[in-house]
């Protein structure tokens, strides 16, 4: 999946947003790239908007979005009905809220089989839509409509069971048997977590985006959602976009990582290269400020101040505000994104360099 | 009681009942907290640090009386506040302040920042008398803008809600301060703001800090003392840099190892086994997801001193290599 120079606005009440400023990005086969930055840097929107899930009022700009070769995304088009699960697959932060509390575990498993299947048979999944989404104009299916679309035509027959439970043990489940005969609700955060991995296993995407999937587990669930993120990478040759606002989170799986900072990228290079030779202030910044166990600090310093608002951000550098290494040039003048030593970077400390 | 400890709990217990069958029929009984005793130092942070599920933020809301405990005491400045009631209890936990995890579900949308900063000290002394003075020198010790006052809620960010949860916490000028996950819904330079906001006025007024947590980095930040509480029971406890360097107990060494590192790999591998389970065990409750267990620990451990101000309930605490 390629994401090229995608810029997203958003209109509200109080007038037009930019949330994403020319971002691209490439995921590759097998590869997790981590994307890190605060609330209201715009990753969270980038994530939606790889899964064709903008809300109504948002509006693409510039840019595209690829799949295998194939425009999914841009402004004119949004073609995400046959690849959503199975193209592309999402994660949520919160699993409660991503699963269907009114159906049992093995069911929702099931219904992922059941569409990747079908979409390898090319039989339709979903009646509702054909054809090419404006977001503009698309209309809503009613509830009914909804429900009978697709809960219907799946039946859990021994073969679907059995792969099920199959997918319920890759992901660490000690009793799936007994596991798919519960509602959500029954199961913990992390067990939940789980079930909505191995959804996504069962729909077998091609590219998985994980928006902040361990914010909501405890430190020691939280180390075994991520190993299993990590391990199903690499199994099952899967492309993985891990979206946290945790450095440190990122550091632990992803092989490449992208800093983000008010809609724009600010640094990007390879994990090791980002923990261990920071370019940007930002980037800098965000990793003093996590207190570790293995390092004796007395004082950490945090990043001063907060996040602007976004509907108004500061010109020049969008970090000028807050940066301890700001200069004039900064607060009038964009930066242009250069790269050193395989480290994409938008700062001025660095074009000047780059120029003398 | 001993003068240096500002709050003492002893064999603190607190039971939950889930009803479930038909009209509540059958009970199913939790021990969120079993027989816990620690005393909070004065002037210094105790963190407690544990799982969802660990009973810690059932601990902190006995501390303060919000929760009632089924037996054991809390005596603070000497008096115990399990046995009063209504004003009693009230005028003798004056002292005692509590922050939430989450500033966006702990602050009324209805009231402006002066309302809620107001609305602690209403009939006391200080209201009649230099209100203005003790808000405006809360609001820049907590580094929020005077102009706020006049502010909701909604108006402001995560970070600086938490700063009004705390400037709030700090109106009726406490001594204790319970801090229930007070960044855990915060971004991670926010988080730091917070921390070092707690230590300086920690430095600045003396308080005494109960903080209960679920990252052992955030605790080592924090702490002068750590308690590592597991189903509702401590396992171990002692300074927060020992228990950092050298753990005990097989749980706090598999907490410590899932705190994520920066870039560095993995310190520790993942010393647990693969099940999770809730359900309540008998003999040392950690047995099922311990790499250690043997047949001994279905036998009670007791909580043991192992070095100097260091406490372990494990049967191996000195024969394991963590």
């Amino acid at each position: 999946m390629e994401v090229d120079d995608l810029s997203v606005e958003y209109s509200t009440s109080t007038g037009i947003t930019q949330v994403l400023k020319n971002v691209s990005l490439t995921l590759e086969k097998g590869k997790i790239l981590g994307v890190v930055g605060e609330s209201g840097s715009g990753k969270s929107t980038l994530g939606l908007s790889m899964m064709g899930l903008l809300p109504n009022n948002a509006r693409i700009t510039t840019g595209e979005i690829w799949l295998r070769e194939k425009i999914v995304l841009n402004k004119d088009i949004a073609e995400f009905d046959s690849v959503r699960g199975t193209g592309v697959s999402m994660i949520f932060q919160e699993p409660l809220n991503s699963l269907n509390p009114v159906y049992k575990v093995g069911y929702q498993l099931a219904e992922a089989v059941w569409v990747r299947d079908a979409r390898k048979k090319g039989t339709p999944t979903n009646d509702l839509q054909v054809g090419p989404v404006d977001y503009s104009k698309a209309k809503r299916p009613s509830k009914a409509e909804m429900f009978s679309s697709l809960f219907s035509r799946v039946k859990i027959t021994e073969e679907i069971k059995r792969e099920i439970v199959g997918l319920l043990r890759a992901v660490r489940i000690s009793d799936p048997e007994g596991v798919i005969n519960k509602y959500p609700h029954e199961l913990s955060g992390g067990m939940r977590q789980r079930v909505m991995i191995a959804i996504s296993l069962a729909l077998r995407p091609d590219v998985l985006v994980a928006d902040e999937p361990t914010t909501a587990l405890d430190v020691t669930t939280q180390a075994k959602v991520l190993f299993l993120i990590k391990q199903l990478a690499k199994e099952y040759n899967t492309a993985v976009m891990l979206i946290s606002h945790d450095l440190s989170v990122v550091s632990e799986v992803a092989d490449d990582c992208q800093v983000m900072y008010l809609g724009e990228v600010v640094e990007r290079s390879s994990s090791s290269t980002m923990f261990n030779r920071p370019l940007h202030p930002y980037t800098t910044g965000l990793l003093g400020s996590i207190p570790r166990t293995y390092v004796d600090e007395e004082l950490l310093m945090p990043i001063p101040g907060s996040i602007p608002d976004p509907s108004n951000p500061p010109g020049g550098c969008r970090f000028h505000t807050r940066c301890p290494k700001a200069m004039d040039i900064c607060r009038t003048v964009e930066p242009k994104p250069v790269t050193i030593n395989e480290t994409f970077v938008t700062c001025h400390l660095y074009n000047e360099g780059f120029h003398n | 009681m001993n003068d240096d400890f500002l709050v003492e709990i002893k064999d603190l217990t607190k039971c939950y009942s889930s009803k479930s069958g038909l009209l509540g029929s059958s009970r199913a009984k939790l021990v969120a907290v079993d027989k816990v005793s620690i005393s909070f130092a004065k002037a210094k942070t105790t963190a407690i640090v544990g799982e969802s599920g660990s009973g810690k933020t059932t601990l902190g809301e006995c501390t303060l009386m919000l929760t009632k405990p089924d037996s054991g005491s809390v005596l603070y400045k000497g008096v115990d506040l399990v046995r009063l009631r209504g004003k009693e209890l009230n005028s003798a936990r004056k002292g005692m302040q509590i922050v939430f995890q989450d500033p966006f579900s702990s602050l009324s949308p209805r009231m402006n920042i002066r309302d809620i900063l107001t609305e602690p000290v209403i009939g006391q002394e200080m209201y009649r008398n230099g209100l203005y003075e003790m808000i405006s020198d809360v609001l820049s010790s907590v580094g929020l803008p005077l102009d706020s006052l006049n502010r909701y809620p909604h108006q402001f960010s995560g970070g600086q809600r938490q700063r009004i949860a705390i400037a709030r916490a700090l109106m009726s000028k406490p001594d204790f301060m319970v801090l229930d996950e007070p960044t855990s819904a915060l971004d991670v330079s926010i988080q730091l703001q917070i921390l070092n906001l707690f230590r300086d006025l920690q430095k600045k007024h003396g308080l005494t800090y109960l903080f209960i947590t679920h990252n052992l980095a955030v605790a080592k930040y924090v702490a002068h003392m750590t308690a590592v509480m597991f189903s509702g029971r401590i396992v171990e406890f002692g300074p927060t840099k020992d228990i950092v360097t050298s753990p005990k107990h097989p749980y706090t060494a598999a907490l410590l190892s899932s705190v994520p590192t920066l870039g560095r790999g993995r310190t520790l591998v993942l010393k647990e086994r693969e099940e999770e389970t809730t359900q309540v065990v008998s003999g040392c409750r950690y047995r099922l997801r311990c790499p250690f267990a043997t047949q001994r620990c279905t036998e009670e451990p007791s909580l043991v001193q192992s070095d100097h101000e260091r406490l372990v309930r494990c049967h191996y605490h000195d024969q394991i290599e963590l």
